[in-house]
């Protein structure tokens, strides 16, 4: 850097420079022209080529801005909302208009995918606004998991959003409302990337990394996209992506420590008048013998239940609960969904007192 | 806010529709003030404060320096200028880095000592503006600009959005003057200033954070060893990140400025066409380089004070400009070694004068030389703990024979196919200007090409990251 001065190294000169920069002598308008209209034109082949493969306007898309918009409503309106927290599978699973149609209340989803909800259960713990139920959607391993997740800096997010971010989700919203294409898993990159290409030694590519699953909808109303059901390939490729759930045991330390953290969270807001209650969402085989494996029920699920002091509604117990279609081995289909949140909706009015005492009409 | 996101399309619409209303060039300089602190309270609103606070003692101090008739107070103005101007970077910058270093000083020496956790949020480009900020009092102290007689003009200076938060970092000559007289875009200045625009959002969205960011970020962030081929890739990715990062901002910076009739000097010269590390500085955040160098190297004595000093002076000036990056010891080993570059540069030229760089190979040598060593620097820049850095730069050495390959074919493709673009790129420009190429281009080429720029942001549907020098 320095060195490059000469040896006229004396104080620079007050000189006052007007500088002005130079524009290529070139046909500017045209080549405007040509740039722009290039471009929409091949937004709208993209647009139509993205319709074609299944992709529809009104998907909002999902991410932590959208997640941080429904966590400000928990903060914003009464002390006694309905919350649900956890993973993909409450996420998936639930229809958010059913459950309000069967119990009163309409949830507030922050489920996020891949995300163990326990951090959240802690977070509503902590938050001496909030009085209300929180419904914690449960796939052990990763509930029990050290790992703060694929969304683990959601809650950070929340709190240091900038108002540009805020605004910027709202155009994006808007702005998924028309367009199909904007579906950050149909981004060129991911296009590019998730092709099956051979890999050195043991090494996975992006190709088996988890593609599109869901559409997202107002108020993060999420569902199975329709594909992974009607299109073989894609099916086949979400089985592969959860390799059957395969993986070591949970460390006892570990459920110890999960389950003393979701103990004070319980404790907290019941103290304020809230209620803490623990679903299961279905899983299919092999993978529910995998995670069973992984996390057996006597020794994660019934003591968490017994140590909470809290009701818990786990899928095997219900017959409403069975024969649902999984598609994919993890998560329900949209119809199936309906089914299962009217079963588990109906179980938590017949379970839970809390919903009758904070009735209100939605 | 940043460029490449939703919030800034239609801030600078917004703007650009203000601009071009038939409105006094009084209240279109009171817009693009209003506009400029809207852009940075984006961000976050109370750090606006410092930013005024910076201004309003800047000017007020320069015009007490300017009417001070004996040095020493004309010094004592300057000092006050300097303790505010530093202090706040101090104290957001550096207070952290110096309370644990305080930590660690006190636990080796065993002076009882309560750990105290430093949680102050570092306010968005303060590094930029402070700069921006105090070159205006030293260049009055020095005598070299005469005071700017009203506080509006210099604010919008300090503030104006296009360089607010990432540079280039601009002196009160290079912008003041345009604010002087109505400016406005010609046709021609509008649509060039789109297209750098969007060349700037091309290196950011779909070059650095699409192309480059995950291969960098998955090397850097692994958590076993990683082998000879991957830590080449992951520092190669973050080489080409970095750059495409910070040109790509400076780059549209100086388009969105263009769009209203402005003229933004360039920040970068194609710095991976560089022959030398003397030469690399000249094309690698110029406007960095020549701060340090006409308010930290020169008054320090620059090379006029004998050899000795002039080496002390070049380590000295980079070791300051590594800490300028951030508040860590890995940043200074950075400056550390850019120095020891320079200073053997330095060494080796003193004593082959007559020996003159000419011929391909010979050049081709050079160059390569130089962007090795430019991105085994990079290695301390990027990683965040010495261990971490000496682990790459073993694996960078062949010492990790051992370690389990980590990046998948996609990753290494697109990491050779980005990096060697880049580079050959900036060899092909090294003496060239990117306006006389443009100008030599055919029409429809360069409407493809600028199509083809925009199609790829659009469609790579970028995140709106912060850029990473925002954090500087």
């Amino acid at each position: 850097m320095v060195s490059s001065t000469s040896s006229s190294e004396a104080p620079v000169a007050a000189v006052e420079r007007a500088f002005a920069r130079g524009v290529p002598s070139l046909a500017w308008r045209r080549i405007a022209a040509i740039a722009f209209s290039v471009t929409l034109l091949a937004m709208l082949a993209w647009e139509l080529r993205m319709r074609q493969i299944g992709l529809r306007a009104g998907d909002l898309d999902d991410g932590v801005g959208q997640w941080a918009a429904e966590r400000r409503k928990v903060d914003a309106g009464p002390r006694d909302p309905v919350v649900l927290v956890g993973d993909s599978r409450i996420l998936f699973d639930t229809d958010l208009d059913i459950f309000a149609d069967v119990t009163g209340r309409r949830p507030i989803q922050l489920a996020l995918p891949g995300t163990p909800g326990a951090q959240f259960l802690t977070d509503l713990g902590d938050d001496e606004h909030f009085a209300g139920l929180v419904v914690v959607g449960m796939m052990e391993h990763l509930y029990f998991s050290s790992w703060k997740g694929l969304f683990g800096k959601a809650l950070d997010y929340v709190h240091d959003e900038s108002p540009s971010q805020r605004s910027g989700v709202v155009i994006h919203l808007e702005l998924s409302r028309t367009f199909a294409f904007l579906d950050k898993e149909y981004s060129l990159f991911n296009l590019i990337e998730r092709n099956d290409i051979p890999n050195r030694g043991d090494v996975e590519g992006p190709y088996l990394d988890v593609w599109k699953l869901s559409e997202t909808f107002d108020d993060r109303q999420t569902r199975m996209w329709s594909r992974i059901q009607t299109d073989p390939r894609l099916q086949q490729h979400a089985i592969a992506a959860w390799h059957d759930m395969k993986g070591k045991p949970l460390p006892q330390e570990q459920i110890d420590k999960t389950i003393a953290a979701a103990k004070r969270a319980c404790e907290r807001i019941r103290a304020r008048g809230g209620e803490v209650v623990f679903l299961r969402p279905p899983s299919a085989q092999p993978n529910r013998a995998n995670e069973e494996a992984r996390a057996p029920r006597a020794r994660v699920w019934d003591v968490l239940l017994r140590e909470t002091g809290s009701v818990g509604i786990h899928f095997e117990d219900y017959p409403a609960m069975q024969g649902l279609e999984i598609p994919e081995r993890s998560h329900l289909s949209a119809e199936s969904a309906k089914v299962f949140t009217r079963a588990y909706a109906g179980e938590l009015v017949r379970q839970v007192p809390w919903l009758a005492t904070h009735a209100r009409p939605h | 806010m940043v460029f490449n996101s939703l919030t800034f399309l239609v801030f600078f619409a917004v703007v650009l529709l203000l601009y071009n209303l038939p409105f006094s060039w009084r209240a279109k300089k009171g817009m693009l003030l209003v506009a400029s602190y809207l852009f940075y309270a984006g961000w976050n609103p109370p750090f606006i404060v410092l930013l005024w606070a910076s201004t309003v003692v800047d000017w007020l101090v320069a015009r007490q320096i300017h009417l001070q008739e004996t040095p020493q107070r004309r010094k004592a103005w300057l000092v006050v200028s300097l303790v505010v101007n530093l202090g706040f970077l101090g104290f957001f910058k550096y207070g952290g880095f110096a309370l644990e270093n305080w930590n660690h000083l006190a636990g080796a020496l065993a002076i009882p000592t309560t750990p105290v956790k430093w949680s102050i949020i570092l306010p968005v480009g303060i590094s930029f503006y402070t700069f921006h900020s105090m070159s205006y009092t030293l260049d009055i102290y020095w005598k070299r600009v005469k005071p700017i007689p009203n506080l509006f003009d210099f604010a919008l200076f300090v503030a104006f959005f296009t360089q607010l938060v990432a540079g280039p970092i601009l002196r009160t000559s290079d912008l003041v003057p345009q604010f002087e007289k109505p400016r406005r875009a010609t046709r021609d200045q509008f649509f060039w200033g789109l297209f750098l625009l969007s060349l700037g959002m091309f290196e950011k969205v779909v070059l650095a954070d699409g192309g480059l960011a995950p291969t960098a970020d998955a090397v850097y962030g692994a958590n076993d060893p990683v082998g000879f081929v991957d830590a080449w890739l992951g520092t190669l990715a973050f080489g080409g990140q970095i750059f495409c990062d910070f040109a790509g901002y400076s780059t549209a910076a100086v388009g969105a400025a263009m769009c209203m009739g402005f003229s933004i000097p360039n920040n970068f010269l194609n710095p991976y066409g560089a022959l030398g590390f003397s030469d690399f500085w000249r094309r690698w955040h110029i406007s960095l380089s020549t701060w340090l160098r006409d308010y930290l190297y020169i008054p320090l004595g620059g090379n006029r004070r004998g050899t000795g000093r002039t080496y002390a002076n070049l380590m000295i000036t980079m070791l300051l400009g590594g800490l300028w990056h951030g508040a860590s010891w890995t940043f200074v080993a950075w400056g550390f070694l850019h120095g020891l570059y320079l200073a053997v540069e330095r060494f080796i030229r003193d004593r082959v004068k007559t020996v003159r760089v000419s011929g391909a190979a010979v050049k081709g040598a050079i160059a390569l030389v130089t962007f090795g060593l430019v991105h085994v620097a990079w290695v301390f820049f990027r990683a965040k703990t010495f261990g971490g850095a000496w682990s790459l730069l073993a694996a960078m050495a062949g010492l990790h024979r051992s370690a389990a390959p980590l990046l998948p074919t996609v990753k290494i493709a697109e990491t050779v196919v980005f990096v060697a673009a880049i580079v050959a790129t900036h060899t092909y420009m090294r003496n060239r200007k990117l306006e006389d190429v443009v100008k030599q281009a055919p029409a429809q080429a360069v409407a493809l090409g600028w199509a083809f720029m925009m199609l790829a942001v659009i469609l790579t549907q970028g995140t709106a990251d912060g850029f990473i020098y925002f954090q500087f």
